[in-house]
């Protein structure tokens, strides 16, 4: 229903901003595709500022997630020239980059770089080279009903071990009442619920591919992973789990159905129920984390003929005036500042005071870390950033879901995905 | 000639543009499923333009038949959709037009609320039935089967009744978007969205039925069954082969519902795989299109003879 209402937002307003022509003859137009999430669509109005002061008329194409990556993948790779500025996510920006898609960014002293979270620049750049500039960024971490664990008489820690969040799981369970609980992501994608399942498996020690790029989806630390995650959300998930994913679980949250939900920092800022506390992920003593990292950015294709008003614009969008613009706009305010871009941000009394999940989500961004380790030889957390992940990630999300609803055993699902990967990624050439 | 000429050449226009429209996409497919392309890699830039250089012959139907995952789950899982379908919305179809072609009072008012689901766009007509009806904790489906338990819950305290009932298991719901059930969602929300179309086909057809033979029939004796079988059944032949027709055509490219759904968890047909392999892989995704056309064809021919044998009739 959100996703409904947002469209609908998105295209009233994507209107109302194609009917704002700027007065001034010779002006410059931008068109901007943009993700119809909350953040992107408040950017629409919060930039009439910027129309008004630089004459540069913006013109937003704003589409859902899976149309936009379609649209903007096709007219970036055959560079049709079709958008001036894009969103793209952190999967997309180092390969994009390395592919020669979109323009290198490099902004003025003003914007203060530095000022961007590490893992933030790491992630959107390709060999040190920034090819996107964040708008919000963000990690995931534990989100618990302090008043059922009080009840339980059970505690959740930072970086628990995941045989206490059972244990709490299991002490909050109680469908009678309608009380679930764990609720996670359960619903096939390679950005929803293997978004969950491979920061589990990261925290067991495991990785998407060895160091030859072949798939190693059957090895022991993916087994153990992914037994655990059936076990856990099967005994003590809601029903029907493998059909849920963030706004799904958000709805029966505020519904007062879930004991804890581990998943994106940006949820806290849409929890309407009483007595939320937050945790920072769990981990199986791995020192990779078990949370993950993700921005929206924006970058410039390099089949535009406007580069240099695009960067200025994003250069603008990404800025800490931005921040204060949003905070200080009457229909928005501090609640709605885009987070998980600026270190600055978490600085801002204003901010601090409307957001108790500040210092959680900063702490669990800070601790991510998408740089290629020992362990995985790619870049991503819970992807990895080469052009095949989308396809070997959905399919075994489905395998994943399949276990999860029971129609295969953990083990039957694991090697039917580890078939589909390995297929994949040799039609790929990779060996 | 002249006379014949001269029409002919009024039509060239629209038939080019027909036949543009037709093949430049067709052939454009057809070279596609026959090189590399895929719209990016880091390993192989080189396949990322289309080129003859990356020709690879029959590599991709290769690829899609015997190593991609689904395919052969996909053309089953199909034929499987389409066919519960068809059956559930000519059946269903043909018990609520014969019901609403009495005479009752606000027979017009019932008609359009049996037409009404067909205005439905196909996925908000998913949307609403997997998160508003089906969905097993927030949905009509998960309030039903909690209201049951409760009330065989309070059974379960009278005398001796309460014996009885508390033998009785706890109901779970059932979740829809399941690997084994996700594909009857699917048949569920095709046919209530599609019955109204078979409801409106048949209605006009029965209207249509000659009364006097029935009567005729009434006075010789037959029964209410063997003057549906023998008269009215005949009378429908057509309008039946009709709406399995088009309905077969809309069906075999149902994409909405199931990425809706379940995202092709345990649910696929052909357009599904296509628009997983489209995500990078394009030569993968144009073969897959070639079978699509290639079963879309036996299907046709299947059906044209089946409704010419009927129309001829």
């Amino acid at each position: 229903m959100n996703f409904i209402k947002n469209t609908a937002l998105g295209l009233a307003l994507s209107v109302a901003g194609a009917t704002v022509v700027a007065a001034d003859g010779h002006a410059k137009e931008l068109t901007i595709a943009i993700v119809n999430n909350g953040h992107m669509i408040n950017m629409q109005k919060v930039a009439e500022a910027y129309t008004e002061e630089t004459g540069v008329a913006l013109n937003w194409v704003s589409l859902e997630e899976g149309v936009l990556r379609e649209q903007v993948t096709s007219d970036t790779a055959t560079g049709g020239g079709q958008y001036d500025i894009i969103n793209i996510g952190m999967q997309e920006a180092p390969i994009w980059g390395a592919a020669g898609w979109i323009e290198p960014l490099e902004f003025g002293a003003e914007y203060d770089v530095d000022d961007m979270l590490p893992a933030m620049r790491n992630g959107l750049s390709h060999e040190g080279t920034l090819y996107a500039a964040p708008f919000y960024g963000e990690s995931s971490m534990v989100m618990y009903r302090k008043d059922l664990t009080d009840a339980a008489g059970v505690t959740i820690a930072d970086n628990d071990s995941w045989d206490n969040i059972k244990a709490a799981a299991a002490a909050m369970h109680n469908p009678d009442a309608g009380v679930y609980g764990a609720c996670l992501r359960g619903k096939p994608g390679w950005g929803d619920n293997m978004a969950f399942v491979t920061t589990v498996v990261n925290s067991f020690g495991g990785a998407w591919f060895d160091k030859d790029m072949r798939p190693t989806l059957q090895s022991d630390e993916w087994k153990a992973a992914i037994n655990f995650y059936v076990d856990l959300l099967g005994t003590y998930g809601p029903p029907g789990s493998e059909g849920n994913s963030f706004n799904e679980i958000l709805a029966l949250y505020n519904e007062g159905k879930c004991g804890m939900w581990i998943d994106a920092t940006i949820a806290a800022s849409f929890l309407e129920v009483d007595g939320v506390a937050y945790a920072q992920s769990p981990n199986a003593g791995n020192p990779v984390g078990a949370n993950w990292l993700w921005a929206w950015a924006m970058a410039v294709p390099t089949g535009t003929e406007n580069t240099e008003e695009a960067k200025a614009f994003i250069e603008w969008a990404t800025s800490k005036e931005y921040i204060q613009a949003v905070g200080n706009h009457p229909d928005f305010g501090w609640g709605s500042v885009p987070t998980g871009t600026r270190a600055s941000t978490y600085e801002i009394a204003e901010f601090q005071a409307v957001a108790d999940f500040a210092a959680a989500e900063k702490a669990a961004i800070d601790s991510a870390a998408p740089e290629a380790t020992d362990i995985k030889p790619y870049v991503g957390v819970q992807f990895a950033a080469i052009p095949e992940f989308p396809e070997v990630g959905s399919a075994v999300a489905q395998e994943i879901a399949a276990a999860l609803s029971g129609a295969k055993s953990v083990d039957e699902a694991l090697e039917a995905a580890q078939g589909a990967a390995d297929a994949i990624m040799s039609e790929a050439g990779y060996y | 000639m002249a006379n014949r000429s001269l029409p002919r050449l009024l039509q060239t226009p629209a038939v080019i543009l027909l036949l543009l429209w037709m093949l430049v996409p067709l052939s454009m497919t057809l070279y596609f499923s026959f090189i590399r392309y895929v719209l990016n890699s880091t390993r192989r830039p080189e396949w990322t333009s289309p080129s003859l250089s990356n020709w690879r012959g029959f590599g991709n139907y290769e690829y899609v038949l015997f190593n991609a995952k689904d395919f052969w789950f996909a053309i089953q899982n199909s034929v499987f959709i389409v066919s519960s379908i068809l059956v559930g919305t000519v059946v269903l179809g043909l018990i609520l037009a014969m019901l609403v072609n009495r005479t009752f009072p606000g027979r017009g008012i019932v008609r359009v609320l049996l037409i009404s689901p067909f205005f439905v766009m196909p996925a908000v007509n998913a949307v609403l039935w997997i998160n508003m009806i089906l969905d097993p904790v927030l949905g009509l489906n998960g309030i039903a089967v909690a209201g049951l338990n409760n009330i065989v819950d309070g059974l379960r305290d009278f005398p001796v009744l309460g014996q009885f009932f508390s033998m009785w298991p706890k109901f779970e719901p059932i979740s829809f978007r399941a690997t084994q059930t996700s594909a009857y969602a699917v048949i569920m929300m095709v046919t209530w969205q599609w019955t109204p179309f078979a409801i409106l086909i048949f209605m006009t057809s029965l209207q249509s039925e000659d009364e006097s033979q029935k009567e005729a029939a009434i006075l010789d004796g037959a029964n209410a069954w063997s003057r549906f079988r023998n008269l009215t059944l005949p009378h429908l032949a057509r309008p039946i082969a009709i709406v399995v027709m088009i309905q077969s055509i809309f069906h075999l490219s149902l994409y909405a519902e199931i990425e809706i759904v379940s995202r092709g968890n345990g649910n696929k047909n052909l357009p599904y795989l296509i628009g997983e392999f489209s995500s990078n892989n394009i030569g993968a995704a144009s073969a897959t299109g070639i079978f699509a056309v290639i079963l879309a064809n036996i299907i046709a021919i299947f059906l044209l003879r089946m409704v010419g044998k009927t129309l001829m009739d």
